[in-house]
């Protein structure tokens, strides 16, 4: 007999005002208990949720965001809690948006390609310009025909940069010191990159041929779904000296911000090990709530070749950004007339949301080695923290949170709280309100782009009919999940932007 | 929630997919499924066994389902208007520019270059003979006729309406053929309609013209009548249906004038209905090269159309060896998606028993076989695409997915331009290129200077020749053309049975040219105690099938066969392939080696390529080759010609944008630098090209990795006052 919505409830209670807590019984074999940040408007999303799956609305195997958080609070070796940020929605076996940390020394722990996601490091990065609106106005359209000319764009789509077969083994292998190598990317780049854009752990042998051969066309492309790159201009600066210290002084400054990940080749490497995992489990006796979690223990053959194949396609991802990067260097400079290096056209930083790193972190007092699983999360840590560039010690990282398309973006900075409450994370976006079939049916496409027009937004995209998925209305309100986090300590806002020109797939 | 369900797919479906067990998709399926469900057209290259047929069946079974819902909601929330039982143009039923007036008899369009039509409020049906008058009240151009509810206002270019035309045409199915006279201002035509006899034809002035059509006997029925329908471009037409006002010209006592037609005789024109019309007649075609795709398209559209209810996804399958009658029941009945074969589907479209009005997508598997293929496939296609319409009824935009085994082919991409809008294009194929799991050589065949062959053709055991040089002088030792033609042929045999045994073939598939050397290589192979079997056309249907079985048993270790035969080949993992003749097509190159190293087994491709020209068959001649003698050049009318096959390789190797390596007629195969040793047909190990760093890196990744924990420890450690001021 599956409990009422108003039994379901008396699991959840309210820490504090942004903060819940999901109690241990709420689905079996719960390790730890679940943790989740909303503000007053996400928490009638979030319960909405959980209501109508009780009432045996929601049809199918639909999992409601919650009962993810809490199924993957019942994984082997999990410390510290199940932790589910505001931007939350569900997801394959993890919500988006939920935090999950295994104890490496702990031999039973796990690892999970569903905690990391499809689109391995799909991530965003800014670069800074130092031109202002009124510069960029008068140019806008040409600027941003440039822009969709020089980027190749959608599915199919081939890269800018010539590639050949080894090329590839290098990229995964290197990350962006390939493109560092060849001269696409600055080396000042690098330095503002999570991992310095290239994860050690990567091994090119373990992403399968079949993924190489996915990833080759597509290395430097944008792709489709809610990949895109956008002009945009600083809207409102809260915190002036974090600001100043990442090259943003003003109001009306133009920055662009890119958004994309590993492609087709993320995806066949997360595929291929969820089907490896399955074997896995049965083998070892793991036993999880949800088919979809499949996972394999940290220490094992199957656990070590994902991490390295997910490494690998950590680097791919960042070689994707590098030459987008180069790409838009390129296109603001013919547009401009001004070498990119005038224009100082230096990366801001570069963020990671879907994947999974090994990390110290302090677990009842005492510091342990973590795999931290970031699905939809963007890691934000405080000042100080060893792990974030010299340039940022004094304000802690940068974390760029890329709004839904043609709604505002906003740049925060990591806190101590965030350290201590969520392993150093915070969100990474508006997250869906709407699954991407209710879109289909609610929202016309036309209607889209009339409304990013009214905004004076100069906008290219390869395949219109798509964007409905991507409108505004099937996200969440991403001031409310920034806010949320902000109020919650988590992490603290800096800065706030507003697109003037969309480039999708 | 399933992989599937971040695409766009709704709940209902992604359950089924559990249920077959598809948690993760393919490729192809997680960058078509979001593309169509969009609404895009696409253009999908990908291999046979990638997950391609799920790729469109699952979103175009969603997206079928969504437009029956939404339609039926519509029906149910709309009110019903009040049926008019006045003989009349139907406003309801018109192109919007056209203009009816308040009489509903006179009618104006005034928009030039454009037609526009409308049909009357009844239509019809069971026996008796009718008739109507149409004056031209405005000169331009104009058409006056019969169309049923499916068929198109734009009279006489689909299969559901007639029509007679100002400048002297009469129409149907987009076909002007001349009739009767033509006719301007102030002519009166006269529209007959014999539902007896099942004829219809015209008159002008009171003159009758002979019969025009003989009408299928569909229009008897209720539900596929007949309604009297009028176009106009730029001119104007007032009607009689014989109301109230007398006919110009009475046609005489045995014909009805429509309006007094018995009530019995007469399907009024309702807007309910409409609807319900629209919603039985099929909303997506999908066109398979041969019956077992249709099968097993149609079987994997059934099962995601079985789980979605209210309204069910009703499919049909038209192919050869289907019975007809229970196909025509069920169209009759209604449907929503058709998985069929071109001619099928062209041959009910045109005569009418499948309507095309609503048809919102069209899926074309496999389309570059259809565009290449010399028999009708390509023109049956282009007539299935004129008279489909562009834009649905509800205004929906037709939606074209077309999947092809590449999309770098000059007839994809102009059927792409032609008829398809900004089409994605999803390749996951890529150019014609050679799989990394084959290694393919040439072995350049010398018969000047490796002269075994003359030895050899005077053994009893020798490859026989295809006669062509029967009539020819053979000079051995000379450099006469002739001569050194045979001598290749000869010499290629020896090639080939050389090749077998120094690379230890145990499993090969050898290809020839035509069927006679097929034969003649069957023959050769065994009399060498090779175990062979030949597959080309004129072999029967089960000594093909249990060739092929033999082969893939083991029993048989050579397989001898021609091109067109081995298209359809599904035998994978094969070790070998030796060509013993290039292909004339550059492409066919490629599908050659492809039978080899599927699925990341290594194969090796050899191909024998003779330095000088040689003399073949090319049967232009009636008979195409049975005993055909004529051994003359086809430029000078004959039957043969000069292959040059080392320009055909200089060809195939600009095709692949690579030079392909060779190998000695001794075929110690060169060892791959990056692979290594390989054992062909054998797994691949290893996967990458190439070692990568990892092992040269590890020490140092790990005292990074050190260095890393030892500052994250000191930090933690230094500031464990955070971590008890925010510990909760």
């Amino acid at each position: 007999m599956p409990r009422t919505f108003e039994e379901e409830c008396d699991f959840i209670d309210r820490l504090t005002d942004t903060k819940f807590r999901i109690k241990k019984g709420f689905v079996p074999n719960m390790n730890v208990e679940g943790r989740f940040y909303v503000n007053n408007s996400l928490e009638q999303l979030m319960f909405d949720e959980l209501k109508f799956s009780c009432d045996g609305q929601g049809i199918g195997g639909f999992l409601p965001a919650v009962r993810q958080i809490a199924n993957v609070a019942s994984l082997p070796g999990i410390v510290g809690h199940s932790i589910g940020l505001p931007d939350i929605h569900s997801g394959y076996g993890f919500s988006i948006g939920n935090i999950a940390a295994f104890d490496v020394g702990n031999p039973e722990s796990v690892i999970s390609p569903g905690g990391v996601g499809f689109d391995i490091n799909c991530g965003v990065r800014l670069l800074r310009t130092n031109l202002f609106e009124e510069n960029v106005k008068p140019l806008k359209e040409q600027l941003t025909q440039s822009l969709f000319d020089h980027i190749p764009v959608g599915v199919g789509s081939r890269g800018a940069i010539p590639m050949l077969a080894s090329d590839l083994v290098e990229c995964l292998e290197m990350g962006m010191d390939w493109t560092l190598r060849e001269g696409y990317s600055w080396a000042e780049d690098k330095e503002h990159c999570e991992e310095y854009g290239r994860m050690l752990q990567a091994d090119a042998s373990k992403v399968s041929l079949r993924a190489k051969k996915r990833g080759l066309p597509q290395l430097g492309t944008l792709g489709a779904g809610n990949h895109y790159a956008e002009v945009q201009v600083v809207d409102e600066i809260y915190d002036k000296h974090a600001a100043s210290t990442m090259g943003i002084d003003e109001e009306g400054q133009v920055v662009v911000m890119l958004h994309c990940g590993s492609r087709g080749l993320g995806h066949q490497v997360a595929t291929d090990s969820l089907v490896e995992m399955e074997k896995a489990m049965a083998r070892d006796g793991i036993v999880v709530n949800d088919k979809q979690l499949a996972c394999a223990r940290i220490n094992s053959v199957e656990g070590k070749n994902y991490f390295s194949g997910m490494a690998a396609a950590a680097n791919f991802a960042w070689v994707n950004r590098s030459c987008i990067t180069f790409c838009v260097r390129n296109a603001f400079q013919k547009t401009f007339g001004m070498s990119a290096d005038d224009m100082d056209m230096q990366v801001i930083y570069d963020v990671s949301h879907n994947v999974a790193k090994m990390e110290e972190h302090m677990v009842d007092g005492r510091p342990r080695q973590l795999c931290v699983h970031r699905k939809g999360a963007t890691r934000a840590f405080p000042a100080h923290h060893p792990l974030i560039p010299v340039d940022y010690q004094l304000i802690g990282q940068p974390v760029l949170i890329g709004g839904s398309m043609g709604t505002c973006s906003y740049v925060l900075t990591g806190t101590e709280q965030g350290l201590v409450e969520t392993f150093g994370t915070t969100c990474h976006g508006a997250g869906r309100a709407l699954s991407r079939a209710k879109s289909r049916r609610t929202i016309t496409w036309d209607s889209v782009i009339d409304d990013l027009k009214k905004k004076e937004i100069s906008i290219r995209i390869a395949s219109p009919k798509l964007i409905m998925e991507e409108a505004p209305e099937s996200y969440k309100n991403v001031t409310d999940v920034v806010d949320t986090c902000d109020a919650a300590g988590i992490s603290k806002k800096a800065v706030k932007l507003r697109p003037i020109a969309v480039i999708k797939g | 929630m399933t992989a599937f369900e971040e695409f766009g797919i709704i709940p209902e479906l992604s359950d089924a997919l559990s249920s077959l067990n598809w948690t993760l998709p393919t490729a192809v399926q997680s960058e078509a499924i979001p593309a169509i469900l969009g609404g895009a057209d696409a253009l999908i290259a990908a291999e046979t066994g990638s997950g391609k047929t799920g790729a469109f069946s699952l979103p175009i079974a969603q997206i079928v389902w969504e437009r029956r819902k939404s339609a039926e909601k519509s029906q149910n929330s709309g009110q019903k208007p009040e049926n008019s039982r006045e003989f009349q143009l139907n406003r309801e039923d018109r192109d919007v520019s056209l203009q009816i007036d308040k009489t509903g008899l006179n009618c104006e369009s005034r928009v030039a270059k454009e037609w526009h039509g409308a049909r009357a409020t009844a239509g019809l049906y069971g026996n008796g003979k009718y008739y109507y008058e149409v004056t031209v009240t405005r000169d331009g151009l104009c058409r006056v006729g019969w169309a049923t509810l499916s068929g198109s206002l734009k009279i006489g270019t689909d299969f559901e309406s007639f029509g007679y035309g100002g400048t002297g045409k009469k129409s149907f199915g987009k076909k002007f053929d001349d009739y009767g006279t033509s006719f301007t201002t102030n002519d009166v035509l006269g529209c007959f309609l014999d539902l007896d006899e099942l004829k219809i034809w015209w008159s002008k002035n009171g003159v009758q013209f002979p019969v025009a059509y003989q009408i299928d006997k569909k229009f008897k029925t209720a539900a596929t009548c007949l309604y009297p329908a009028i176009l106009c471009q730029n001119s104007g037409l007032g009607v009689n249906f014989g109301g109230s006002a007398a006919f110009k010209y009475p046609p005489g006592t045995q014909y009805v004038a429509v309006a007094q037609a018995e009530d019995g005789n007469l399907k009024w024109w309702s807007a309910a209905e409409q609807l319900s019309i629209d919603s039985s007649t099929p909303l997506c075609v999908i066109l398979e090269p041969t019956r077992e795709l249709v099968q097993q398209t149609f079987q994997n559209i059934q099962t995601f159309a079985s789980v979605l209810d209210s309204p069910k996804i009703r499919c049909v399958t038209l192919a050869a060896g289907e019975n007809m009658n229970q196909i025509l029941r069920t169209l009759e009945t209604g449907c929503d998606i058709v998985v069929g074969t071109p001619s099928r589907v062209f041959d009910l479209i045109h005569t009418g028993k499948l309507a095309t009005k609503n048809l919102q997508f069209v899926v074309i598997d496999e389309i570059d076989q259809f565009l290449a293929g010399k028999n009708n496939c390509a023109h049956q296609i282009e007539s299935i695409f004129r008279v489909l319409p562009l834009v649905a009824q509800d205004g929906t935009r037709r939606q074209v997915i077309a999947c092809s085994a590449t999309l770098h082919n000059f007839e994809v991409c102009r059927f792409a331009d032609r008829h398809m809008s900004f089409p994605q294009w999803i390749d996951l194929k890529g150019a014609d290129c050679v799989s990394a799991d084959v290694h393919h050589v040439v072995c350049h065949v010398d018969a000047s200077e490796d002269k075994q062959w003359i030895r050899q053709m005077h053994q009893q055991v020798h490859l026989e020749d295809d006669h062509v040089h029967d009539g020819d002088q053979i000079r051995p030792g000379t450099t006469d053309k002739d001569t050194i033609s045979l001598g290749t042929k000869i010499l290629k045999g020896i090639y080939v049975v050389r090749a077998i045994h120094a690379l230890q073939m145990d499993k090969a598939i050898v290809f020839c040219r035509t069927k006679q050397q097929c034969d003649h290589m069957e023959h050769f192979l065994q009399q060498n105690n090779l175990s062979a079997a030949c597959l080309h056309g004129d072999r029967s249907a089960e000594e093909r099938q249990s060739s092929l079985e033999g082969f893939k048993k083991g029993i048989i270790r050579f397989l001898v066969c021609s091109d067109v035969v081995a298209r359809g080949l599904d035998v994978q993992g094969v070790p070998f392939v030796i060509s013993v003749t290039l292909p004339d097509e550059k492409s066919m190159y490629v599908h050659r080696i492809g039978r080899v190293g599927r699925a990341e087994r290594m194969g090796l491709s050899i191909s024998l390529v003779s330095e000088y020209e040689e003399k073949a068959w090319y049967h232009k001649c009636r008979s195409r080759g049975v005993n055909c003698t004529n051994t003359k050049d086809i430029s000078k009318g004959g039957c043969t010609i000069w292959l040059q096959e080392k320009k055909m390789l200089g060809e195939i190797e600009e095709h692949l944008g690579a030079t392909i390596s060779t190998v000695d007629s001794d075929f110690n195969v060169p060892v791959d630098e990056f692979d290594g040793k390989v054992v062909y047909g054998e797994r691949r190990t290893g996967g990458a090209n190439f070692d990568t760093h990892v092992l040269q890196l590890a020490s140092s990744a790990s005292q990074l990795a050190d260095l890393e924990t030892k500052m994250q420890l000191e930090y933690l450690n230094n500031n464990r006052h955070v971590f008890e001021i925010h510990s909760m």
